[in-house]
């Protein structure tokens, strides 16, 4: 079924009408065929009868022939002699007419069928001669001839009765019944007629033929009852109409007379004349009914053949006119569907521009018609579809056009993540400027993460998404534990890494009940944390510039000085040697180094440089670094840039050193606090130092009770002056610990500086110490071991001779020479200073309990502080 | 709403006691260390905890796994001075619901209290 419902419809009405065409083109084929067979029929039937009418003239005229022999050889040849020549005539005429009928071309094929009867009946018809030269010599009874008569018109009946008998007609067979019933009949009347006409002729009649003669009747009438049930009204009304009258009632009276056998006086030719006249009756109605047979028949045939063609010409009308019709509607139908179906093709591509035209008002009119207004409506719904779709288009490129150009510029990388930490497609271009990397999108979080943090991070950056994406966690309570709030992000371009500071930060976003999306922000803050590095590096380099400056300011010009120049030379030195023994032995080389280096940084320890130690310390463990290794020539490369580094910053101080120096010139009158600050500071300094080298615990005191200011320009003398004495008394004035403890003296030695103003025009300084005091022995040992004062004039100077020996030139020894004690001027600087500002000095001591100077200088005016001054001064 | 304080700082546990003063909880005990602690909890099963991470003998994460085991409906917030942000991720793995640094004020705390309890309302 499926099949047949799948068929194209030009197929399904071809599975309809093909099998309707054959059944109708069967059902006329069998009318036509019975109409044919009709036809052929009736055209048999009528030659048949034709043949059988020449038959039974023939059997009429034998008849007579019979009637007249048995008459001729009754009577021994005396009667119907001319009337038996006659009728011989008569017989033969018909007989040849039966034989050119025979011949008739149009009986061939009916003949056929029957050619054994003909041929019997030609046989019978043949022996009529033989018969006749019988009846002429008379060598035959009567009961012969009406047997070989009857024989042959038995024969003869017989034979018409097979032509005719044979139609599919009924009426038409009935009526050959009934005309065979009829000839049968007659052919009794015959006999009778003979046997009527022996008996008159003899006048009497035996047993034997009167029971032929009865039996004779009683078919006769059987056969005419029989006759006259079957045939139609038209032969019953001929038969009674002809075979009626006068001679009619003889022969029932003559047939009465000869049934009572006991009259004979009638004469036999009477009898035949009566009996002839009566079978000439039948003989005409037997012609009547042929003949109507003849053109019933023939107007079967011809309504047969009629017939025939009609249904030929009417099928082929009535076929014609269908398939026209059918080809005019299955085309217009398929046609029409067609277009539909082309239509419907054409809109389902979208083009609604035409429209289907259908003009028939059948459901295909009808759905054409629907389906424009389907069509229509689509177009509509299209239009507005269109607009809503424009609409929305308009809206969303806006929108898109505003998130794209805010993401496109916003300094911020901003991405959403989904719940399998996706990175979505869409995020601000500063992303791919922050990551260095064009792969964003559909990125794993932590994957992407993963080469540009360290690992512990990245292990609490999962944790912290997975937290991140639990509805149940609070989103505060997690964000305070974002690993990447702030992070250094390690990322390698071409090679070069670079370290860049992200904050990173992440907002839930919600839908319904559920977290859809975190939205992650990123920002670079490299700027602002290098500026942080950088604001904290100069901050650093402030301080220690300020440390320089303070460095400077609190120690004496002169030793900083010297020890700059002392460092600057000593590295120099280190350097050359590099040049020069570049191919030695690098382990003495280094040794050498650390030494020098070791003891640069002594100094600077001594004279209270910290900044500079520091640096000589941190290029003394680069030193000591290598010292274990196997050192190679590039090692020294790190050693010398440290070096190189040390140098740089010697150059500072010294350019430092300067500045302070041209300030103080610039402002003579100005910095005097300070400097007097600095001045105190540095002497405490420099008491500090020398006491831890020396290992002798000295407090320092430094008493200015009249708030004395020192003028500037006396500052750096004083200062040296001073520091000349400290030095000193650590050195030769105080005693070490044990021998202070054992002479019962403070543990701790003590220094004093005493500044007063006892006159206007006068600034006196008084220094003291609690050492053991001068040595007069030692001294003038001392002075005349150096050469000061020869031996003669040693012993003529009295004590304080001898103590102004101190302040010789020369008395100070090369010995003495270090970083502390100066460079071997000792007190022949002091006084050389003093005297340099005019000043004198006075010097005492008490053996074992102290060492005093006392020195003038001349000044000028108040030395009092003076704030605003100094206000001014430090602005 | 019933708290325990657990801090091996008397100082920080004062603090905390202070500044819940007048915030509406009702404080049921404090513990110096995580043994202590672990007893109160057995014992008065407490509705919320304050837990310190660094304490002497069994520290603030052993803890909380054991607070986990005992009364796992405990509201456990943690109050630290570890800046290092993965030991507080695996406090909250571990079933923290709170994470406080320290030093802690009144309104820090109240804020933390009310998120970690309003929770507590919605379910």
């Amino acid at each position: 079924m499926k099949i047949l419902y799948d068929l194209p419809i030009r197929i399904k009405f071809a599975v309809v009408l093909i099998p309707l065409i054959l059944i109708i083109l069967c059902f006329d084929y069998f009318q036509i065929q019975h109409n044919y067979l009709d036809y052929g029929d009736s055209n048999r039937l009528n030659k048949t009868i034709n043949l059988g009418i020449e038959i039974n003239h023939v059997v009429h005229e034998l008849q007579k022939e019979r009637s007249i022999a048995i008459g001729y050889v009754t009577s021994n040849g005396h009667e119907f002699d001319e009337q038996i020549t006659r009728q011989r005539d008569v017989t033969d005429s018909t007989l040849n007419r039966f034989y050119v009928e025979l011949q008739n071309p149009d009986l061939e094929d009916v003949l056929v069928k029957h050619t054994n009867d003909i041929e019997l009946l030609k046989t019978s018809f043949d022996e009529i001669d033989e018969i006749r030269r019988r009846v002429d010599k008379l060598s035959l009874d009567p009961y012969q001839i009406l047997k070989y008569f009857s024989d042959i018109n038995n024969v003869a009946l017989n034979t018409v009765d097979q032509l005719i008998n044979e139609t599919r007609d009924k009426d038409v067979a009935q009526q050959v019944h009934a005309l065979i019933y009829f000839l049968k009949a007659k052919e009794r009347a015959s006999i009778e007629r003979a046997i009527g006409t022996q008996a008159f002729t003899l006048k009497a009649m035996d047993d034997e033929l009167y029971s032929s003669f009865t039996s004779l009747v009683a078919e006769q009438n059987s056969y005419i009852d029989a006759f006259i049930v079957i045939a139609d009204d038209d032969s019953r009304d001929t038969y009674e109409r002809l075979v009626a009258g006068h001679d009619v009632d003889e022969v029932d009276r003559l047939r009465n007379v000869l049934h009572t056998r006991t009259n004979f006086e009638v004469d036999s030719n009477y009898w035949y004349e009566m009996t002839t006249n009566k079978i000439n009756a039948l003989k005409k109605v037997e012609d009547s009914i042929s003949s109507r047979l003849l053109v019933t028949t023939a107007g079967l045939a011809s309504n047969a053949f009629r017939k025939f063609w009609t249904f030929i010409v009417v099928d082929v009308i009535i076929g014609v006119l269908a398939l026209w019709l059918m080809s005019i509607i299955v085309t217009n139908l398929l046609s029409n569907v067609k277009l539909l179906e082309e239509y419907a093709v054409r809109f389902s591509k979208g083009d609604f521009t035409r429209r289907v035209v259908i003009p028939t008002k059948d459901e295909i009119g009808h759905y054409a018609h629907t389906f424009n207004v389907m069509a229509g409506e689509i177009v509509k719904s299209h239009n507005i579809l269109r607009k809503e779709r424009d609409k929305a288009k308009f809206l969303y490129n806006n929108i898109y056009r505003v998130a794209m150009m805010v993401f496109q510029n916003i300094h911020q990388g901003i991405f959403l993540l989904d719940k399998n930490q996706k990175m979505s497609k869409l995020y601000s271009k500063s992303m791919e400027k922050i990551f260095g990397v064009n792969k964003i999108a559909g990125e794993n979080f932590s994957n992407f993460m993963r080469p540009l943090i360290i690992p512990r991070d990245l292990e609490a950056l999962e944790m912290f998404m997975r937290h991140l994406f639990n509805e149940d966690m609070d989103e505060d309570v997690v964000n305070q534990l974002n690993p990447i709030e702030q992070v250094k992000i390690y990322s390698e371009k071409e090679g070069l890494v670079t370290t860049k500071y992200i904050r990173v930060n992440f907002t839930r976003i919600w839908r319904k009940d559920k977290i859809a999306n975190i939205m992650v922000t990123v920002s670079d803050e490299t700027e602002a944390v290098l500026l942080q590095k950088h604001l904290e590096e100069a901050e650093k380099k402030k301080k220690q510039e300020t440390e320089q400056v303070l460095s400077i300011l609190k120690i004496d010009p002169s030793l900083i000085r010297g020890f700059l120049h002392n460092a600057k030379r000593t590295l120099r030195s280190i350097s050359e040697r590099y040049e020069t023994d570049r191919d030695g032995n690098f382990k003495e080389l280094l040794q050498f180094t650390f030494e020098t280096i070791h003891n640069l940084k002594g100094n600077a320890v001594v004279i209270g440089l910290d900044i500079m130690s520091q640096k000589f310390h941190e290029v003394e463990e680069s030193i000591a670094e290598l010292k274990d290794k196997e050192v190679k020539g590039k090692d020294f490369l790190t050693i010398l840039y440290e070096i190189d580094d040390a140098d740089k910053m010697i150059d500072d101080m010294s350019s430092m050193l300067r500045k302070v120096a041209d300030i103080y010139r610039k402002y003579p009158s100005g910095g005097h606090v300070v400097s007097n600050i600095m001045l105190i500071d540095s002497l405490e300094r420099a008491v500090k130092v020398l006491s831890e080298k020396m290992e002798k615990q000295v407090d320092f005191f430094f008493k200015n009770e009249g708030n004395l200011v020192l003028p500037n320009e006396k500052i750096d003398t004083f200062r040296d002056i001073m520091v000349q004495l400290i030095r000193n008394s650590m050195r030769h004035g105080i005693e070490d610990k044990a021998i202070r403890s054992e002479e019962g003296k403070m543990s701790r030695g003590s220094i004093t500086i005493d500044l007063n103003q006892p006159e206007d025009t006068l600034l006196e300084v008084t220094y003291k110490d609690d050492g053991k005091g001068l040595d007069i022995e030692n001294i003038k040992k001392h002075a005349i071991e150096v050469g000061v004062v020869s031996d003669f004039e040693a012993e003529k100077l009295d004590e304080q001779g001898i103590i102004d020996l101190i302040y010789k030139e020369g008395f100070s020894t090369a010995e003495e020479i270090d970083e502390h004690a100066g460079r071997g001027q000792g007190m022949n600087l002091v006084k050389n200073l003093i005297e340099g500002m005019s000043g004198t000095f006075e010097t005492s001591f008490e053996t074992g309990k102290y060492f005093q100077l006392i020195i003038k200088l001349p000044v000028s005016g108040s030395m009092k502080e003076e704030p605003e001054l100094d206000e001014t001064a430090n602005s | 709403m019933r708290l325990l304080i657990v801090d091996d700082s008397s100082i920080m546990r004062r603090i905390i006691e202070k500044n819940l003063k007048d915030y509406d909880i009702e404080i049921i005990g404090t513990a110096p260390d995580g043994h202590k602690a672990l007893e109160i909890v057995k014992e008065k099963k407490p509705d919320v905890i304050t837990l310190d991470i660094t304490m002497p003998g069994m520290d603030g994460l052993a803890c909380l796994d054991e607070i986990m085991v005992v009364h796992p409906a405990a509201k456990v917030m943690i109050i630290t001075a570890l800046s290092d942000k993965l030991t507080g991720l695996r406090a909250l793995d571990k079933g923290a619901r709170g994470f406080l640094y320290k030093p802690v004020n009144a309104d820090d705390l109240a804020n933390a209290f009310d998120r970690l309890l309003k929770r507590n309302e919605n379910k």
